[in-house]
């Protein structure tokens, strides 16, 4: 049985309390799947710092290097999905073949959020007054905080995720604490594929992270499912 | 939940999506194929144990077509082989947790009471579900008072109850009676109801003739107390992560 760690400025790193909780099979409860970070205010805070910081660059990257990420992000899902499902079905209990669709779907997102990426458009207006140029751009809010169910624990982060970084935002991501596993996967395929230290960051943990996210003020940007 | 993240986040004019739950419809109403429908509403019911926010999660059928539909719904959920998700036969995994089997139950339980007709299912399958597994058998009720909580709430679980109409303004009416707006499905030949569902139905996605299935580049969300914010997945998802910013220049 492993032991999964949270994933803070690019560094694979346990809870600053050092508790872990374990998640189990629901198919059979008795099976332990994996123990993963009891994570509180302290963790939280270095993830929202470590995006934060990374926030600089990460905005400044152009818009083709961001897309490529994700294609490559997206690839090393469906290369990887049969792994990943397994996981999938150990901690959530779905169905195997829903979950090898539940992965695929998450890759054909994460294509779709790379398009998106360059595609990120204004528009231009003509102006009322002589020499004048009118037109608007689209800008990342920020640091964006995506909180995620257990009923598809590979397409909610990915839908959040992808889209996100595309747009040039740094990330917190709080997955549901039954299905952390899979987020933790996500999160090294992301590493994998290229993402700089500090624009993903991983809390796992109960809804107490969850709060502690909702309430500060260097979070501009909010996507919960649930 | 999702209304108090919405006030705590927009305290601070935060930007805000939400993806919360749904009541979502299947209506029948005119079919001219209820074998393909009843295969269609039993996919999207029973996927994922029901636990999708997406599931058809309560049937609204007309009154003439009734007794058969029900008929196929059962062939349909019989073919439902329940098990461990590894194993290569199962089409149907366990619940979550023992939180949401004791929600199923109870939702279960309050329908016998509330004089609902249990068609099929309505148990665990399991004797001790903490060691053995989260098992529960696909359900469907017939008879569903449309005022009642299996009609009317998000159960998250495999229970799939039918309620009887008498034509398409009660449907209608049925249809829009809960807090949610996520996603409705209208089984019909007739393509003048086709029209009156997506005009009145309140619903951030309906689907016709098929079951709420969405797909990877196409806008998703809901209204009502289903979703705020912009819709996901697709071009609308950058209104989520982006601010606009206006540029005058003078040169």
């Amino acid at each position: 049985m492993a032991r999964h760690q949270n994933y803070i400025a690019g560094q694979w790193v346990s809870a600053q309390s050092g508790d872990y909780y374990q998640s189990h099979n629901p198919a059979c409860p008795s099976q332990v799947v994996g123990e993963f970070p009891r994570s509180g205010p302290t963790d939280v805070d270095a993830a929202l710092a470590s995006a934060e910081t990374a926030r600089a660059t990460w905005n400044q990257t152009q818009a083709p290097q961001r897309a490529a990420i994700l294609l490559r992000f997206s690839q090393l899902l469906l290369d990887l999905k049969e792994e990943l499902a397994r996981i999938i079905t150990l901690e959530q209990g779905k169905a195997l073949c829903e979950s090898v669709g539940e992965v695929t779907r998450a890759s054909a997102e994460a294509a779709f959020a790379a398009g998106e990426a360059v595609r990120l458009s204004g528009q231009t207006f003509p102006s009322e007054r002589p020499g004048f140029t009118c037109y608007t751009v689209l800008q990342p809010v920020g640091v964006v905080v995506a909180i995620t169910p257990w009923n598809f624990p590979v397409v909610s982060p990915v839908r959040k995720i992808a889209p996100a970084l595309a747009c040039g935002n740094t990330v917190v991501l709080k997955p549901a604490s039954m299905t952390p596993w899979s987020a933790v996967y996500i999160t090294s395929l992301l590493e994998k594929a290229g993402l700089p230290p500090g624009v993903l960051n991983l809390v796992i943990g109960s809804g107490d992270c969850g709060e502690r996210l909702l309430s500060d003020a260097r979070v501009r940007g909010m996507s919960f499912t649930g | 939940m999702g209304i108090r993240i919405a006030e705590k986040v927009a305290a601070r004019m935060a930007k805000i999506q939400l993806e919360l739950g749904g009541k979502n419809p299947a209506i029948v109403l005119e079919c001219e194929d209820l074998d393909t429908a009843a295969q269609e509403i039993v996919a999207a019911a029973f996927l994922c144990s029901g636990q999708r926010c997406t599931a058809l999660s309560r049937v609204i059928v007309g009154e003439s077509q009734a007794d058969q539909l029900c008929d196929l719904l059962s062939i349909q959920i019989a073919k439902i082989r329940v098990g461990n998700g590894l194993g290569p036969r199962t089409t149907m995994g366990p619940l979550v947790s023992q939180e949401q089997m004791t929600t199923v139950v109870g939702y279960v339980r309050k329908g016998l009471e509330d004089h609902a007709t249990l068609v099929v299912g309505g148990r665990t399958l399991t004797e001790h579900p903490e060691t053995d597994g989260y098992f529960y058998a696909p359900t469907l009720f017939d008879h569903v008072s449309p005022k009642s909580g299996l009609a009317r709430e998000e159960i998250f679980g495999p229970v799939l109850p039918l309620i009887r109409v008498n034509g398409p303004e009660e449907a209608f009416e049925v249809a829009n009676s809960t807090r949610y707006g996520l996603a409705a499905s209208l089984f019909t030949g007739n393509p003048h109801l086709v029209n009156e569902f997506i005009q009145r139905v309140e619903s951030g996605m309906v689907h016709v003739n098929h079951g709420t299935a969405s797909q990877a580049h196409v806008p998703f969300g809901g209204v009502k107390d289903s979703g705020q914010g912009a819709f996901s997945i697709g071009p609308t998802v950058k209104e989520a992560f982006t601010n606009v910013k206006t540029v005058y220049i003078k040169w």
